[in-house]
């Protein structure tokens, strides 16, 4: 189904939305990222994937008046849609499979010593 | 959507601010603003309509050009045009405000010169200075950084040999202080560690001059022989400066130092150019002040000198400084202010028949108006229809005037000499401005009809019946037609002016043969001048041969000759063959002849009728001794034999100037050749021929004395050039605009012609009625142009010592000139109509 694949990015920010609900917003998931991944990101490309994940029907939003803390300006608040919780879902679950597949060998040719010895 | 991002960010401002402080959070506000930038931020309703909308006022504009392409095309070329025009003005105008400007402390530097007082009152403004000023100035004030004098070629050429035996005459070579480099920053391209010359056998070379002696070979450290005054000095080349830079008001490919002699002490021997520098926060006023003090004090008690010592700022010199004995041709700045009117006023023009067209043009589409209003198009959609049509045409020929100035720049850079093009960082600005400018005034032009017409009622719109709106337009549009033509034929009058004025100098009596005459102005190093002479005599094409140190027209010596009231004359050595060879006439008294002795003591001179006048002679006094002048307390007698007529031998600006002739035995550095206007090429060869013999090889320099004179007055003769192009160039904005116009407004009677004619009117009478209205407005323009040309060029033709008079045959041609370019564009679209069947007109509807 095109126009419904989540990218790396996308996937983070909609995994971010859920974490921070009910009090997730451009600044909040910013940080949020930053202290979880220790990514930075400008609000902008936050906001792209934001605008990208609710025209997808991942997220849904809605403006709250605004606090002094931000000159009084709206927040638009976003929370995870019954699309977009699917969405995660799958994608764990794709991820959980495909990590079940790999071999054992995979794994421990991974390790350097234990080959050596 | 803006105003919740705007709250994010300012969210996390607060928060960067403790991070990073006030100013990286304010960095980091416009990071993140910019990268707002992305298709999410333009994906919003109002944006999206605003292109679509847009898009849309695009394609109707280019629909509206295609619908009137006489109408687009008149729009687009006309405006093209004079922003072509005034951007290749403002180029040189820039051009000509750069100069000097690229010493880094260009600021500091200044230039002490004198002003010449004799007793009489008279004064003569000089740039030259005697060697103790320099020394003087760095000693007794504080404010004096550094200071270096410049000792010129003074108009000779030196023989410079290299070590390979090649020999070449310079006379591009100074000769300055150590000082020269700390005051002047002339950039240095390659040097042996020392950037300054402090050494007596130091030498520095431009960089096309090391190219020319010694190829690619290694410059730095060679060894060059120049001949100076009877020596042949040795001088090792420590560095390379790159070339001098075009934009410096003085040219040089080698730099010598000063010989230091007992003469550097003397206050009276005015042959040096003297520059400062100044400490970065002293005074320029207190310098100033301080200087004509130390001048005084330096004079010996009871010498009776009065001139006047100041100085000038180094960036003033170019344009500003016009002194006897300056170091290159500078500019006028006359010159370029009139230059930078003339650029405003094509500007002017050209945006006056823009809004002209535009207001016409916007209420011919009254219909067009109309049912979009019906269709619900509100004002301000409507404006902004114009707006884009007006934007799409202006950003079209901007860029067209920019392609085409820059072509200008290139093909005149040549004749003109400029450097400048439009890509240089310091035009940006301009052009940015002029954008502005021409956007402002054309959107004002193009969107006041459309204001107008939106405010009025669907209806009437609709029936043609405009209101008082029109009313207005029409005044507004008779005074850009005004505008228009007063400026155009200021311009005509103006060229017309000029080229009579060039034609005066070019015909002018100097009275001495310069066409004939050949100058050999390298002459001095001959061998045995002597047989040279005879030999040159020997060709059959040569009437004449003579010597002189020096020629007329150039620059000459002058010397102080009189006692008591002391006049400065300019003087020449030469031998008495000279006045022969150019046809200088006698008027009293006799020529040198080669049976006069030549006194060692006292001289013998042939003034011209100026200097005998000014000396306050009598014709009874030639022949005599007379007291000249005084050396040392004793009263040197002369004796006058002859006065020769009055000639002309520098620039129109100034008059007839004292001049006065001497004659020496002994070789001198020109040989003046009169040649027969025969076979000129074959006497020039034979003489050509004669020089190598005389020279074991060096090539012949030579000249006509007239191209001496053609450079004299060089400046006007490019002025004249350029004002011919863009007279033309407002002429033809000018005509059609008037063109366009006529047409308009012609159309707008139609029906009243066709009911005149029905009525029994006749051809011509219609013809007249029609023109009325424009010769009426041709009237108020030539009286305006009139008054303006007649201050404008009196004040020109003031700076002129032989000029025309201002005559009404100028201002004749100039409003017959305009008379009949108007009556030819109104006259014939009337007589068009006029001739038409009516019924063709009335029929509509």
């Amino acid at each position: 189904m095109k126009g419904t694949q989540l990218g790396e990015f996308e996937e983070l920010i909609l995994l971010l939305t859920g974490v921070l609900y009910p009090d997730a917003y451009g600044v909040s998931i910013a940080r949020e990222l930053e202290n979880q991944t220790g990514r930075k990101a400008a609000i902008g490309a936050i906001h792209s994937a934001l605008v990208r994940l609710e025209e997808k029907g991942f997220l849904k939003s809605e403006l709250q008046s605004g606090s002094g803390k931000r000159g009084g300006r709206p927040k638009k608040i976003f929370s995870i849609t019954a699309a977009g919780k699917t969405a995660i879902a799958k994608s764990k679950e794709l991820r959980n499979s495909l990590w079940d597949q790999i071999p054992e060998l995979a794994l421990k040719g991974l390790n350097y010593s234990y080959v050596i010895r | 959507m803006v105003e919740y991002l705007q709250g994010d960010l300012y969210e996390q401002f607060q928060a960067e601010v403790e991070k990073r402080g006030l100013f990286g959070a304010r960095l980091w506000y416009w990071k993140q603003v910019l990268n707002m930038i992305r298709p999410f931020a333009l994906k919003g309703n109002m944006i999206s309509n605003f292109i679509s909308f847009y898009g849309l006022h695009t394609r109707f504009a280019f629909r509206q050009m295609k619908k009137h392409p006489l109408d687009a095309l008149m729009n687009i070329g006309s405006l093209t045009l004079g922003i072509a025009c005034f951007v290749f003005i403002s180029l040189y105008v820039m051009e000509e405000f750069k100069w000097d400007k690229f010493h880094p402390n260009h600021e500091r530097i200044k230039r002490v010169v004198i002003d010449f007082v004799f007793q009489e009152g008279e004064r003569i403004p000089d740039a030259t200075t005697p060697p103790a000023l320099a020394p003087a100035l760095i000693d007794q004030l504080p404010e004096v950084e550094a200071v270096t004098r410049i000792f010129p070629s003074w108009g000779s050429r030196y023989l410079v040999e290299l070590p390979s035996g090649k020999r070449f005459y310079e006379d591009k070579l100074i000769r300055v202080d150590s000082g020269f480099f700390d005051v002047f920053q002339f950039p240095i391209a390659r040097s042996s560690g020392t950037n300054r010359i402090t050494q007596p056998d130091q030498a520095m070379l431009s960089e096309s001059m090391a190219k020319k002696y010694f190829g690619d070979e290694e410059p730095l450290g060679q060894i060059i022989q120049v001949h100076i005054g009877n020596d042949t000095l040795p001088y090792k080349v420590i560095a390379i400066l790159e070339d001098v830079p075009r934009y410096s008001h003085f040219d040089f490919d080698i730099v010598l130092p000063l010989r230091i002699s007992h003469m550097m002490d003397s206050w009276g021997w005015y042959n040096f150019y003297t520059y400062v520098s100044l400490y970065p926060n002293s005074s320029d006023q207190v310098f100033e002040e301080k200087l004509q003090p130390l001048f005084d004090s330096a004079q010996t008690v009871g010498s009776n000198v009065n001139h006047i010592m100041y100085s000038q700022a180094l960036t003033d010199i170019h344009l500003r400084s016009h002194l006897k004995w300056e170091l290159g041709t500078n500019s006028d700045l006359r010159t370029v202010l009139m230059f930078g009117s003339l650029g405003i006023f094509i500007l002017l023009i050209s945006l006056a028949n823009y809004m002209n067209l535009a207001l016409s043009n916007g209420y011919k589409r009254h219909r067009e108006i109309g049912i979009k209003k019906i269709l619900g198009v509100g004002r301000g959609d409507l404006f902004g229809q114009f707006m884009v049509e007006t934007l799409t045409l202006v950003l079209l020929s901007f860029f067209l005037a920019l392609l085409l100035s820059e072509f200008f720049a290139t093909r005149f850079r040549d004749v003109l000499g400029w450097k400048i093009g439009i890509l240089d960082p310091g035009v940006f600005p301009v052009l940015a401005l002029l954008l502005i400018l021409v956007v402002m005034v054309c959107l004002l032009g193009s969107t006041f009809p459309s204001v107008q017409l939106s405010r009025l009622r669907v209806l009437n719109i609709l029936s043609g019946d405009l209101g008082k709106g029109k009313q207005n337009i029409k005044a507004i549009r008779g005074g850009l037609v005004v505008l228009q033509f007063t400026l155009s034929i200021f311009m005509i009058i103006s060229a017309l002016v000029v080229k009579d004025q060039l034609d005066l100098f070019r015909n002018a009596e100097l009275g001495f043969n310069t066409r004939q005459t050949l100058v050999i102005p390298n002459a001095g190093s001959i061998a045995n001048q002597q047989n040279f002479i005879q030999e040159i005599r020997k060709i059959p094409g040569v009437e004449d041969v003579s010597r002189s140190n020096g020629e007329i027209g150039k620059l000459n010596w002058t010397t102080n000759i009189g006692i008591e009231d002391k006049v400065l004359i300019n003087y020449l050595v030469i031998d008495p063959e000279f006045f022969s060879t150019l046809e200088i006439d006698l008027v009293h008294g006799e020529y040198f002849s080669r049976e006069q002795v030549t006194q060692s003591s006292g001289w013998t001179l042939v003034l011209n009728e100026e200097a005998f006048k000014s000396l306050n002679l009598r014709v009874e006094d030639i022949g005599e001794r007379i007291p000249i002048t005084t050396n040392a307390d004793t009263l040197v007698h002369g004796r006058i034999i002859g006065v020769v007529r009055d000639f002309q031998f520098t620039d129109f600006r100034n008059g007839i100037k004292p001049f006065a002739f001497f004659w020496r035995e002994g070789d001198m550095n020109h040989v003046n050749i009169k040649v027969s206007s025969g076979d000129i090429s074959a006497t020039l060869e034979a003489i050509e021929k004669a020089w190598k013999d005389a020279t074991a090889g060096v090539a012949l320099e030579s000249y006509f004395l007239d191209q001496t004179f053609a450079q004299l007055h060089s400046t006007e003769q490019k002025l004249s050039k350029v004002l011919d192009g863009l007279t033309l160039m407002a002429l033809f904005i000018a005509f059609s605009g008037m063109f366009a116009m006529a047409h308009l407004w012609l159309k707008a009677r139609l029906k009243e012609v066709a009911v005149r004619k029905v009525m029994g009117a006749r051809v011509v009478a219609l013809v007249m009625l029609l023109s009325k209205p424009f010769i009426i407005l041709f009237m108020l323009a030539n009286t305006i142009a009139f008054l303006g040309a007649y201050y404008a060029l009196n004040g020109w033709l003031d700076s002129f010592v032989i000029r025309v008079e201002l005559g009404w045959i100028y201002f004749a041609m100039a409003a017959l000139i305009s008379l009949l370019v108007g009556l030819f564009t109104v006259g014939v679209q009337s007589l068009r109509l006029a001739t038409q069947n009516p019924t063709r007109f009335l029929g509509q509807e």
